[in-house]
């Protein structure tokens, strides 16, 4: 009787973990994590540290660069655990911010329908014809370039592809027998949307918000390279990359390391969301 | 005393491909307190649409004209305030499919607590209480342990039973049944139509049965309605009915039901040809391709005769029996 009543969390948290790729991933991202935080408190350099007597170094333990330096004698371990902290904030806030927005957005318009729901789409339809460039560059300057504004305007862009993906959702919901069987109990829109149209769109929100996870990591990187994101001296994963790929020949581990980084958080990521799909349906024995 | 439930006129119209179509036509019925009316038909008679459009939940663009008339509330037209007041708390819905109008995600004693809820200002440890007891109500064993559990891990019957209870929980004077014996076999059936009964009988509840099963209907129901491609084409007392059907439909259709005494060597009887196509409808009756009795006159539209508890619409009606 006592696994009977368990509740669903416990249930799907039993599932994940019996998921052999979900542990592997979130050992994965563990470990990164882990890495982000204390590797700059352990390591005895600074991110904006210069060594003049080891520029542009290969990794090797001798010279106690573990993963290398760049071309002003930075350390690459140290420069790409900052990087891995803003790159794991932007992607997690902006994801969040864009979470907020557009499961909200998106069920009301799928669950409620008709004008409502043609009125809230085609805003997102005109929010979606404008260049995110061109409004990540106005909130930066309206703010005067701050991190958090990049934060914001990439969270602004994730939530109208939430937007649509949530819509889809709440609409296949609408016609489901139990939601008209919760009308006819007499509960009102707003009850409904909360108790059961919200809790059944967790499973494809979650997968969907830990694909978009390394999506936005990857947009802050492309905006960080055209110098709208992160500056320098700060590191982010995306400036990283931007400064591996230029000197690829001469120093490719500055393009391997963030590289190896960026594929290591969005495959677990992508094995991750997958997993919580399937161990969020509750059908599931 | 006045009837419970009123439907006067109901006609229910759906939107099409080329413009729209009638679902229910002038659909009148009474239902007093503690009375069980059942209404039969093939499927796509309209039995559904007519249980929707009953309570409100007909699709955002149906046409509906006429009135229905409950405890002194009309319905037809009523704003969503009115009608979120009347569902659940005074009119309950039972569909035919347990697992899908049980949300997968929620407890059923969450689920119960949700429906009381709606309704009544009780805290959650009242409501607990009154989930409880509404799971007994509907004779659900160890109900305790029942609360915790899932809509997944119960049977098909134990699922139809807690629909019941919820739609019974907030004590309800009118009680809609669409179909909800079809989806399980026939002992589950064979129960629940006995829990129906009794419920009917303690709470002093009306209600309405939608079936195509006749069997089903011979069991609970006090009076039957016979819908035919939306149209109410007898109605009665069970037993005369049964006995003594006046419209050619009713009678092939009683004949067409299976019964345990008929010799298995010979094909049982199946009313030929298939309902008419709904997008377009003749002006007779609707019945005439099929029916045995069929005459020219059966050419005009037949108006419904009332006799005493009796009434059919038929121009060539079978004889009364002695």
């Amino acid at each position: 009787m006592n696994a009977t009543r368990r509740s669903l969390w416990a249930d799907a948290m039993a599932r994940l973990t019996s998921d052999r790729a979900a542990r592997i991933s979130l050992a994965v991202l563990l470990v990164l994590a882990l890495f982000a935080a204390l590797a700059p408190l352990a390591a005895p350099w600074h991110y904006d540290q210069l060594d003049w007597a080891h520029m542009a170094q290969r990794p090797s333990p001798a010279t106690g660069h573990w993963l290398g330096t760049d071309r002003l004698g930075r350390d690459l371990l140290v420069r790409a655990a900052q990087g891995l902290r803003v790159s794991f904030a932007i992607g997690i806030l902006a994801t969040l911010v864009s979470m907020v927005i557009g499961v909200t957005w998106g069920a009301v318009a799928g669950y409620c329908g008709g004008r409502l729901d043609a009125v809230l789409m085609r805003t997102v339809d005109v929010l979606y014809s404008l260049p995110y460039v061109f409004i990540v560059i106005l909130l930066g300057s309206l703010t005067d370039r701050s991190t958090l504004a990049v934060f914001l305007g990439i969270g602004a862009i994730g939530w109208l592809t939430m937007a649509r993906v949530v819509r889809g959702e709440a609409q296949a919901l609408r016609s489901r027998e139990f939601i008209t069987a919760a009308i006819a109990s007499g509960l009102s829109t707003p009850q409904i949307l909360w108790r059961h149209v919200l809790p059944n769109l967790l499973g494809p929100v979650l997968a969907y918000a830990t694909l978009s996870v390394p999506q936005l990591i990857l947009i802050e990187g492309f905006l960080s390279f055209l110098g709208l994101g992160v500056h320098e001296p700060r590191a982010s994963l995306g400036n990283l990359l931007a400064e591996g790929a230029a000197d690829l020949h001469g120093l490719p581990w500055m393009l391997l390391v963030p590289g190896s980084l960026v594929l290591a958080i969005v495959l677990a990521l992508n094995a991750l969301g997958d997993a919580l799909r399937t161990a969020l349906d509750p059908r599931r024995p | 005393m006045s009837p419970l439930l009123t439907v006067r006129d109901l006609t229910l119209r759906l939107p099409a491909a080329a413009g729209s179509f009638e679902v229910l036509h002038g659909i009148g019925l009474e239902i007093a307190a503690g009375e069980c009316l059942a209404v039969v038909g093939e499927s796509g008679a309209g039995k559904s649409q007519l249980i929707r459009a009953i309570a409100g939940l007909s699709p955002p663009l149906a046409q509906i004209q006429g009135s229905v008339r409950f405890e002194d509330q009309e319905l037809v037209g009523a704003g969503p305030a009115l009608l979120r007041g009347v569902r659940g708390a005074r009119i309950g819905i039972v569909f035919q499919d347990p697992a899908g109008s049980l949300a997968p995600h929620l407890t059923v004693g969450r689920q119960l607590c949700d429906a009381l809820r709606a309704h009544r200002a009780v805290d959650s440890r009242q409501a607990l209480e009154q989930a409880r007891t509404a799971l007994d109500r509907v004779r659900i064993p160890s109900a305790t342990e029942r609360m915790h559990q899932y809509p997944h891990q119960l049977s098909g019957g134990l699922r139809q039973r807690v629909t019941i209870a919820a739609a019974l929980i907030a004590e309800p004077a009118l009680l809609l049944l669409d179909e909800p014996t079809t989806a399980l076999d026939a002992t589950v059936q064979q129960e629940l139509l006995t829990l129906f009964a009794s419920l009917k009988r303690e709470l002093g509840l009306g209600m309405l049965l939608v079936s195509h099963d006749l069997g089903v209907v011979a069991g609970i129901a006090d009076r039957v309605a016979v819908l035919y491609a939306g149209r109410i084409v007898e109605q009665g007392p069970v037993d005369s009915v049964y006995r003594a059907p006046r419209h050619p439909y009713t009678r092939d259709l009683l004949a067409a039901s299976p019964s345990l005494e008929a010799p298995l060597d010979r094909p049982r009887p199946t009313i030929a040809g298939r309902p008419p196509d709904r997008a377009r409808q003749a002006p007779g009756c609707a019945y005439a391709p099929r029916c045995s009795e069929v005459a020219a006159i059966c050419a005009q539209r037949p108006s419904f005769t009332v006799t005493g508890a009796r009434g059919y619409a038929c121009h060539r009606p079978l004889p009364e029996l002695q």
